[in-house]
């Protein structure tokens, strides 16, 4: 029911619309503005179908189509339709322009719309040439003049007027510099910062890079350029420090320029140039150090040369070993570690393989060239002596021998052309596996190993337990049966007596202690209601009769044969009772 | 009882024999390194390999043998094979590092290769911290236990070791050793976007960068770079790291 009503409003705002006269007006989104800051053109058509944008064209003023979009909308049962063409118009220069009447032709009819005037401004003339725009850049060269190979770090300054949004176009494009006769190092990724620079605020991308000059001569820097996309907001400004959450943008590529910039390159000097020089420009520190330091003929060791300082890493040679009598050095392998960003401030490691093939007591020394553009004069690092103690017998030269032996002359001791490796191993192989250990079985049965230990101190812990708790218990029982013995075996009276009563004890405090009752005394307990008449007179009589004898002083006396049989028969009914529960006690007749 | 006593001293005959084979062949080929004939002692250090006895000297020496006939991506193939075997095995990373240096490829290391090398070690901590954390929780736990606040602050050590450890598992997986890992051996070789001669190139592979086997398809393999991207190569121009 409510689907076919909603069908019936709609036919019936179809039907309205067709009958709704078509209308067209223009409006901008501001009518002043800078030059450089673009503002957005809205065409409406109402009330009619249209799918080409019409024509919008003023001299002076670049203009180009942005979009399209189309609503309808029913309000009192009348619908009507509207599409929006949008434009934005950048001025080039100041002046008063009037966009003129649109044409529009629709249903065999023409439509104008009315004309609108936009005032474009210069903004303050007191103000640089940079002030008014929205976006620019800069090219930042700290020197005048440079060696061959010095690396020059430059900067690159992008300018954007803080209310613009701006991304490099495409993403992870960096800028092109402009010339000849130069190389740069990869750029870093850029780093933001926000500037003020007459009374505006900007939001700065900095690019920053090295450049290089291959050849004497002055290197000509045109420019450098960076393309971006850049969202500008139309409307009036609002309020300092207050963002429109309902600020609209319109989105074009730019591509943004930089000024240009010449350096002086110099040449190095050829007079006192050394020749292990192999091209590094700047000011650097050498280290040396190696491990381990008491090996056997025939073992490696690695000597590692640290190179550390401001310069031209990625155009740097290898350092030259000298004093290397006695050692067989192989092609190094070679780090660097960068301090900063662009990589001008580093630390580059060379780790030489070095093989004794005969006792020695020192390493080679590490030699490195390089020219110094402050004192413009070349500079020889040399590492100090490294002891190591090398023992073993004298190797005799492997079957090719290794071309890098270095020379300790400086002048021959150049890197060697085909690098070889090392040699190999003739002991006895250790077998091994690719299987990984996971999915080993002598891995999950050696966890049997822990798994076991840890149950057998769980379990020797219980024992060690349970055996403390019930070991007042079995002293008891130890003394029961010595007592026992003695009943059936003494010949002593009183000893027998003794014997008797103390079991009758124990008895009592055994069958407390397993309810965890408090043992009542045994006077206590025949003189209770517990016991059966007869039972309870021979224990009195048994007790008075150990009473009687020890209180008495007889003396030692034999027990007859007859009085231990009537004890032993009075301590199996005894027993019998104390097995039985208290609550319910039968007279049970026992053989002597 | 006559007839296992037989059983067991044939056993111990057969293995001890092919003990002494083996050494030979490793003898062998040694010795053939060493006069330069390199040929002939790769022939030796195959039929090892081919064996089975794998270890981690027999691919350090395999790799040297290549390395000496001129074909880097396999001398860079055994050196890997070798340092999987054994990850301190500082010779092979030496001479892994010249063959990689002849190839022009400085690829860097990524966090999970070089994890990866290490990958058997992770398995062993988790274990070790595992038992370490149970102990010291049931020794802290039980009545009247003394030092219960050191076995408490130990077993929580030991869970966080062994958590991590565990993670750490999970992420590798098994490493290096994981059986679709292939080295490109040979040079100028594409990743194509079909399995033909003719396709277009996706991205051009240097020699000793790793890729990851997905299926194969006659004479080519569908794989992924360890730039990310999926493709097809010859399968002759990779081989499996695990052999």
């Amino acid at each position: 029911m409510n689907r076919l009503l909603a069908f019936v409003i709609c036919l019936f705002g179809v039907f309205e619309s067709a009958l709704a006269e078509p209308s067209i007006s223009s409006a901008l989104s501001e009518t002043v503005t800078d030059v450089d800051h673009p503002v957005q053109l809205e065409i409406k058509v109402e009330n009619a179908r249209i799918t080409r944008p019409p024509t919008v064209a003023v001299n002076g003023l670049s203009i180009s189509f942005a979009g399209t979009s189309t609503r309808t909308q029913i309000l009192n049962f009348q619908a009507s339709s509207i599409t929006i063409f949008t434009y934005i118009i950048t001025p080039a220069r100041e002046g008063i322009y009037q966009i003129p009447p649109i044409e529009v032709s629709m249903g065999g009819k023409s439509y104008k719309t009315t004309p609108v005037t936009l005032k474009v401004i210069h903004g303050n003339p007191g103000r640089s040439a940079t002030a008014d725009k929205p976006y620019f850049a800069e090219l930042v060269i700290p020197k005048e003049s440079a060696y061959v190979g010095e690396q020059i770090p430059i900067e690159l300054r992008f300018y954007f007027n803080e209310r613009i949004r701006y991304e490099p176009y495409p993403q992870g494009q960096y800028p092109i510099i402009q010339g000849e006769d130069f190389v740069t190092k990869k750029y870093s990724a850029p780093t933001e910062k926000q500037l003020e620079l007459d009374g505006r605020i900007y939001r700065v991308a900095i690019y920053k890079t090295a450049l290089t000059g291959v050849k004497p001569g002055k290197l000509e820097l045109q420019f450098a350029t960076q393309s971006f996309l850049i969202s500008t907001p139309f409307g009036p400004r609002g309020p300092q420090g207050f963002a429109d959450p309902f600020e609209t943008f319109g989105q074009q590529a730019v591509d943004v320029k930089t000024n240009g910039g010449s350096i002086q390159i110099k040449p190095l000097p050829a007079a006192d140039r050394p020749a292990d020089f192999s091209g590094a420009v700047g000011e650097f520190t050498l280290t040396a150090t190696a491990q381990p330091d008491k090996v056997k003929t025939g073992d490696p060791v690695n000597m590692k040369v640290e190179i550390k300082g401001l310069g031209n890493f990625d155009r740097m040679g290898q350092p030259t070993l000298t004093s290397a009598d006695g050692w067989h050095i192989y092609q190094p392998t070679e780090t660097t570690e960068t301090m900063d960003e662009v990589g001008l401030n580093a630390t580059k490691t060379f780790s030489f393989p070095l093989v004794a093939d005969r006792p020695v007591t020192s390493l080679p020394i590490a030699r490195f060239t390089f020219f110094d553009p402050d004192s413009e004069k070349y500079v020889v690092l040399k590492s100090s002596p490294i002891s190591i103690e090398v023992q073993g017998d004298l190797i005799p030269k492997a079957p090719i021998p290794g071309p890098t032996a270095a020379p300790s002359a400086p002048a021959q001791a150049k890197a060697p052309a085909v690098p070889d490796v090392l040699d190999i191993e003739v002991k006895m192989p250790i077998p091994a596996t690719f299987t990984p250990l996971m999915e080993q079985r002598r891995f999950w049965i050696a966890q049997l190993i822990p798994a076991c230990a840890l149950l057998a101190l769980g379990f020797g812990l219980w024992w060690r337990n349970a055996r403390m708790a019930s070991q007042p218990l079995r002293v008891l029982k130890l003394e029961r049966r010595v007592l026992q013995k003695k009943i059936k075996a003494s010949d002593n009276r009183s000893e027998v007596l003794q014997a008797a009563v103390r079991l009758l004890e124990l008895d009592l405090k055994l069958q407390s202690m397993r309810k965890r009752e408090k043992p009542p005394s045994l006077d206590e307990y025949i003189d209770g209601e517990q016991l059966p008449t007869e039972i309870r007179n021979e224990l009195r009589d048994l007790v008075d009769a150990r009473s009687a004898w020890i209180y008495g002083h007889h003396g030692a006396e034999s027990l007859t044969e007859e009085e231990r049989s009537r004890i032993i028969i009075l301590l199996n009914r005894w027993k019998a009772l104390a097995s039985c529960p208290r609550n319910n006690l039968p007279v049970v007749a026992t053989r002597a | 009882m006559k007839l296992r006593t037989y059983y067991v001293l044939l056993g111990i005959l057969t293995v001890a024999l092919s003990r002494c084979l083996g050494n030979t062949t490793w003898n062998t080929a040694n010795a053939a390194y060493a006069e330069g004939k390199f040929e002939q002692a790769k022939v030796g250090y195959v039929q090892l390999v081919d064996s089975r006895e794998y270890s981690a000297e027999l691919f350090y020496n395999l790799g040297n043998t290549w390395f000496k006939l001129g074909d880097q991506g396999r001398a860079i193939l055994n050196y890997q094979r070798a340092l999987i075997l054994k990850p301190s095995f500082e010779q092979a990373r030496v001479n892994l590092q010249t063959a990689l240096k002849i190839v022009g490829n400085d690829d860097p290391k990524t966090v999970g290769d070089t994890l990866g090398a290490y990958a058997d070690y992770f398995p062993v901590v988790a274990s070790a911290s595992f038992w370490t954390a149970i102990l010291c929780l049931f020794l802290a736990l039980r009545k009247r236990a003394s030092y219960t606040i050191f076995f408490r602050f130990v077993s929580i050590i030991a869970g966080i070791l062994f958590a991590s450890s565990l993670a750490i598992c999970i992420w590798l997986n098994a490493g290096l050793k994981d059986s679709n890992r292939a080295l490109v051996i040979e040079s100028a070789t594409d990743l194509k976007y079909g399995p033909a001669i003719t396709a277009r190139p996706l991205e051009s592979l240097q020699i000793g960068q790793p890729i990851r086997l997905i299926s194969e398809r006659g004479d080519w393999t569908f794989c992924r770079a360890n730039t990310g991207n999926l493709g097809w190569i010859l399968s002759r121009k990779a081989e499996r790291v695990v052999p």
